[in-house]
């Protein structure tokens, strides 16, 4: 449940919505504050994010799978073709979930314990076969994206120049997976492309002239 | 609403500026350049220098230059907005790809289009036929099969087209990525007229985009553009059929106009009198000096229609020749004909021939009714031959419906023939191409 305190470097108020979040952006003073119990330790301050031409931001809203969803953070990365947010969903219902947002791709997915042994990220190439969670997928990406920076509330610590090596990876249909290896255990996120239009956003950042 | 997030409780801290169109001078050669792409992109071609600029760089550094020996003009202008599909998009990029197939090299341009919100689309142009092409996220099935296996994709079957190496071989405007001149891509075509699936293999990527078939009219009239669509050469790919089109209309058509002869046929056999109007026996003697003779009057009932005399002569091994003429006893109106009958059989070398026949059969259309006789004059090289005759008024033919469904069977061979060969121009330029093909056109 929502939990309001006071960033320690500012004494802004600082909210985390998703019980999950470990980890909060001052808005005012961008202090990276990570939480114990109920102490904030603040970490140093986050980096800047670079400036982006995403339509989404902090506090915009959207519907996926008609459950209703606020954006309450993002991580910004930057991998081969450009830039790549991932922005982090709370759900009405109090699930929390992935906003992976690329050139105006978009997919929806939740980070999913599997069955199956998960591949060394150094033996993966394009094109490979693998299972997960019962399910055929393709290897389609491989590659180590940089973290610029996060802002707003996150489940895990991130900061400026962290190695994210990931793999994309899709299955017959929109069915997508991410394998993300940053961390000792790599994560595995099962979820779906959708189109823009599916996401019924609000909030959204206008763009001149258009 | 407990668990509903509460995303608007803290105090408002007014959002980064969204990014706007920008300019900036070539740091190559100072040609003024605009930027689109709403930080979305990531590098800039500068049309007069050939220079790559890396948009992501504060310092907008030069990546690479690349030459080229024509300055390429984009039929349709960087900057233009046009809706397509309902949706408005700028167009921001062009490039050239080229292919080698068996040492020839062929070359096609994409347009690269733009929305903050949708992302990017692309217009491809190759002998001026278009495709509006949409990066897919909903992977192809069956695609593990090999490439040259057939795809499905959202229920649809994909027959494989080619699979070639394209080499970007000129950049003009933005791109979503660090674009090179030479860059190269495996691409697999996959058809599905009027749809055309790719798949783009390098080596830590792939990727499926699905294109449709667009006419130039609907690009130009969406962008505005004044200029003339280029003329289309040969057929695309994923260019609809029209024969294919015209199918199942010409073929309700066809059935139409069958069931209109079945039927008008029907309405002939029922109308027809097909009466017996006259019969005889005669017999020809050589001997005879009078050789002409005429029959006794008969009436020739209703409206004008047809008349038919059969004649029947046991000749064997010799002919008989009928002159003869209808003659309307009132008006004196002849209709003249000549028949022959012969018939010739023997052995030879064991086998057993014939020829000819006994019997003929006279038709003698649109004869008016009335009272009418015949006159014969019979010729023959035997002595004596008995012949009979007989009058008929009024007989179905079946020829005109034999004619009549024959020239509609004509229309559908035709049909199916000129489609064929639609195909097979299509697949000439594929790697399968169709081997039985004539490939003919008109």
């Amino acid at each position: 449940m929502s939990r309001a305190t006071n960033c320690p470097s500012c004494g802004a108020p600082v909210r985390f919505q998703s019980a999950a979040s470990i980890l909060a952006v001052c808005e005012y003073c961008k202090a990276t504050l990570v939480r114990h119990d109920l102490n904030l330790e603040d970490v140093g301050k986050m980096a800047q994010l670079q400036a982006d031409g995403s339509p989404l931001q902090l506090r915009a809203e959207g519907k996926y799978r008609s459950v209703h969803f606020g954006i309450v953070g993002r991580i910004q990365l930057r991998f081969e073709h450009g830039l790549w947010n991932e922005w982090y969903l709370l759900f009405d219902d109090m699930r929390d979930g992935w906003l992976g947002e690329a050139q105006g791709t978009y997919a929806v997915s939740f980070v999913k314990g599997v069955a199956e042994e998960v591949p060394q990220f150094s033996s993966l190439r394009a094109g490979q076969r693998y299972q997960l969670d019962g399910r055929g997928y393709e290897v389609r990406d491989v590659q180590k994206a940089l973290c610029i920076g996060g802002e707003g509330e996150l489940p895990f610590r991130v900061g400026a120049g962290y190695e994210a090596p990931v793999a994309d990876l899709q299955a017959e249909g929109s069915a997508f997976a991410t394998i993300d290896y940053s961390e000792e255990k790599p994560l595995v996120f099962l979820g779906e492309y959708v189109e823009f239009e599916q996401l019924q956003f609000a909030g959204l950042r206008e763009f001149d002239g258009w | 609403m407990d668990g509903r997030p509460e995303t608007t409780s803290l105090p408002p801290l007014p959002p980064p500026a969204p990014p706007q169109v920008k300019s900036f001078y070539c740091p190559s050669c100072g040609n003024s350049l605009t930027v689109r792409g709403m930080k979305q992109t990531e590098s800039l071609a500068c049309g007069s220098c050939n220079s790559v600029i890396d948009l992501t760089d504060e310092n907008l550094s030069v990546i690479a230059r690349f030459s080229s020996k024509i300055k390429y003009e984009p039929l349709i202008p960087l900057g233009s907005r046009g809706k397509l599909r309902g949706e408005l998009f700028e167009v921001i990029g062009f490039l050239k790809r080229t292919i080698e197939v068996e040492g020839v090299a062929y070359e096609w341009s994409e347009y690269l289009l733009f929305n903050p919100y949708k992302g990017f689309r692309w217009l491809t142009e190759y002998n001026g036929h278009w495709n509006y092409v949409k990066t897919t996220t909903n992977t192809p099935k069956g695609s593990s099969l090999g490439d040259q296996g057939p795809v499905s994709y959202l229920g649809e079957n994909f027959r494989h087209f080619q699979t070639a190496h394209a080499q970007v071989s000129y950049v003009l405007g933005e791109f979503y990525w660090k674009v090179q001149v030479g860059e190269t891509t495996l691409v697999s075509d996959y058809i599905a007229p009027p749809l055309i699936l790719s798949r783009e293999a390098s080596d830590n990527e792939i990727s499926w985009s699905v294109g449709e078939y667009i006419e130039p009219e609907t690009i130009w009239t969406s962008f505005q553009l004044k200029t003339a669509a280029p003329a289309k050469i040969g057929i695309a790919p994923n260019q609809p059929s029209p024969f294919k089109d015209r199918s199942a209309r010409m073929w309700r058509a066809w059935v139409v106009l069958f069931l209109a002869a079945v039927l008008i046929h029907v309405l002939f056999l029922l109308l027809s009198h097909n009466r017996l109007v006259y019969q005889n026996q005669f017999a020809f003697h050589q001997a005879d000096a009078e050789k002409a003779r005429v029959t006794e009057v008969f009436e020739l009932p209703g409206r004008p229609s047809n008349v038919v005399v059969q004649s029947r002569a046991n000749v064997n091994n010799s002919w008989l020749f009928l002159s003869m003429a209808l003659i309307n006893e009132e008006t004196g109106n002849a209709y003249d004909f000549g028949r022959e009958l012969s018939y010739y059989s023997g052995v030879d070398g064991g086998e057993s021939w014939s020829e000819g026949n006994h019997d003929d059969e006279a038709i003698l259309p649109e004869v008016p009714g009335g009272r009418y006789y015949l006159r014969l004059e019979p010729e023959s090289e035997a002595r004596d031959v008995n012949y009979s005759i007989r009058v008929y008024r009024d007989v179905p033919r079946w020829s005109f419906f034999f004619w009549t469904a024959g020239v509609l069977f004509v229309v559908p061979v035709i049909h199916w023939w000129r489609g064929r060969a639609y195909e097979a121009r299509r697949w000439a330029e594929s790697d399968h191409s169709m081997t039985s093909s004539d490939s003919e056109d008109d």
